[in-house]
């Protein structure tokens, strides 16, 4: 049952054949209709359609992905391995997913025990809540798929590699969670009663 | 070759993350001070007619900030005669005095402009729309946000 040689050197794409393009499109889709939703949400939303915003949303999100596909190739080659960039790109969005999941979790409405264990509790608290509850007020069961998620993907695209891909995933979440912290208390200054 | 460069990529992603960390060290020692209605610091653009002894409630305005200007109109157009506070507008990082047409625009009570940039410099404020409401003797004894702002 083993693959031949061959096929297992190449690691799986998340959507199989023609399946991928329509699977992109309905991610990029689903996360334009996402950022539009929250544009028009907002308590003034007049600077911009919502149309444009969730556009420019798009764009970011899609440059987000680039930047988060480069900075763990760039950390592998200097590792002296290879993860291939186009690959891990279609990894990176296909993971997005699991935000997508979360995002529809969140706007589902009232809190519930088990809502929370998926999503975090932030999203039923204020926006006056502590920077270190919109650091990991959404952690939940979802996130920690996330993680798992991405550490699969590369650990396939490394094979045999050891417990690399979980530490630099583990250390790049840890380090992005301190950096919300501390920039959440920059941009918000002092507290105030 | 390359992988010195990347060596050097993550020792500048590292920097910056401890660059970071070592800004939000040094602001979180800061002694900043606590707000404080004091009108002697700021320069009076719009003030009431009469005794107004209402306490008042601030509004950190920045005017080429569309949503605090959209949630102090909406704020504004709430507001009854009953009211307990005047409403203020603090106009705060602007270089240049804000003339009268535009702080009647604004439709508060009272605009002033703070000139010598007490609200970031000494108070240590960043988020334009912040609401701070003093007592009559100028304490602060609440803050908010103006697009949270229910109760006006």
């Amino acid at each position: 049952m083993r693959p031949d040689s061959a096929a297992h050197d190449r690691p799986r794409s998340p959507f199989a054949g023609c399946l991928g393009p329509a699977m992109f499109a309905y991610i990029a889709w689903t996360w334009w209709q996402v950022s539009r939703a929250q544009i028009v949400a907002l308590p003034s939303s007049a600077a911009m359609s919502p149309g444009v915003g969730a556009s420019l949303a798009l764009i970011a999100r899609v440059l987000g992905w680039l930047l988060e596909t480069g900075y763990y190739v760039l950390w592998w080659k200097w590792r002296g391995r290879a993860l291939p960039f186009g690959w891990y790109f279609q990894w990176t969005a296909a993971i997005s997913m699991v935000d997508l999941l979360a995002e529809a979790i969140r706007r589902e409405g009232a809190a519930g025990a088990w809502r929370m264990w998926l999503v975090g509790a932030a999203p039923w608290r204020g926006m006056e809540a502590g920077s270190w509850a919109v650091a990991l007020g959404d952690v939940g069961l979802l996130a920690l798929v996330r993680l798992a998620l991405v550490i699969q993907a590369q650990r396939e695209a490394l094979a045999p590699i050891g417990w690399g891909p979980t530490g630099i995933v583990a250390a790049t979440w840890l380090a992005g969670r301190l950096a919300a912290v501390w920039t959440h208390d920059l941009l918000g200054g002092a507290r105030l009663p | 070759m390359v992988r010195t460069g990347i060596g050097w990529l993550w020792v500048l992603i590292m920097a910056s993350l401890a660059a970071l960390g070592l800004m939000w060290w040094s602001d979180q020692r800061h002694d900043w001070e606590r707000p404080r209605w004091e009108p002697g610091r700021f320069v009076p653009i719009l003030t009431t007619q009469g005794a107004d002894d209402r306490p008042p409630r601030v509004v950190a305005v920045q005017p080429r900030c569309p949503s605090c200007l959209a949630g102090l109109e909406r704020v504004a157009a709430n507001r009854t005669l009953l009211d307990s506070r005047r409403l203020v507008a603090l106009i705060v990082d602007s270089p240049r005095a804000p003339d009268s047409a535009f702080a009647y625009t604004l439709a508060v009570d009272e605009v002033w402009w703070d000139a010598e940039g007490v609200w970031r410099r000494r108070w240590g404020r960043r988020v334009y729309g912040e609401t701070y409401d003093f007592d009559r003797l100028g304490r602060l004894t609440g803050s908010g946000h103006v697009l949270k702002l229910v109760d006006p």
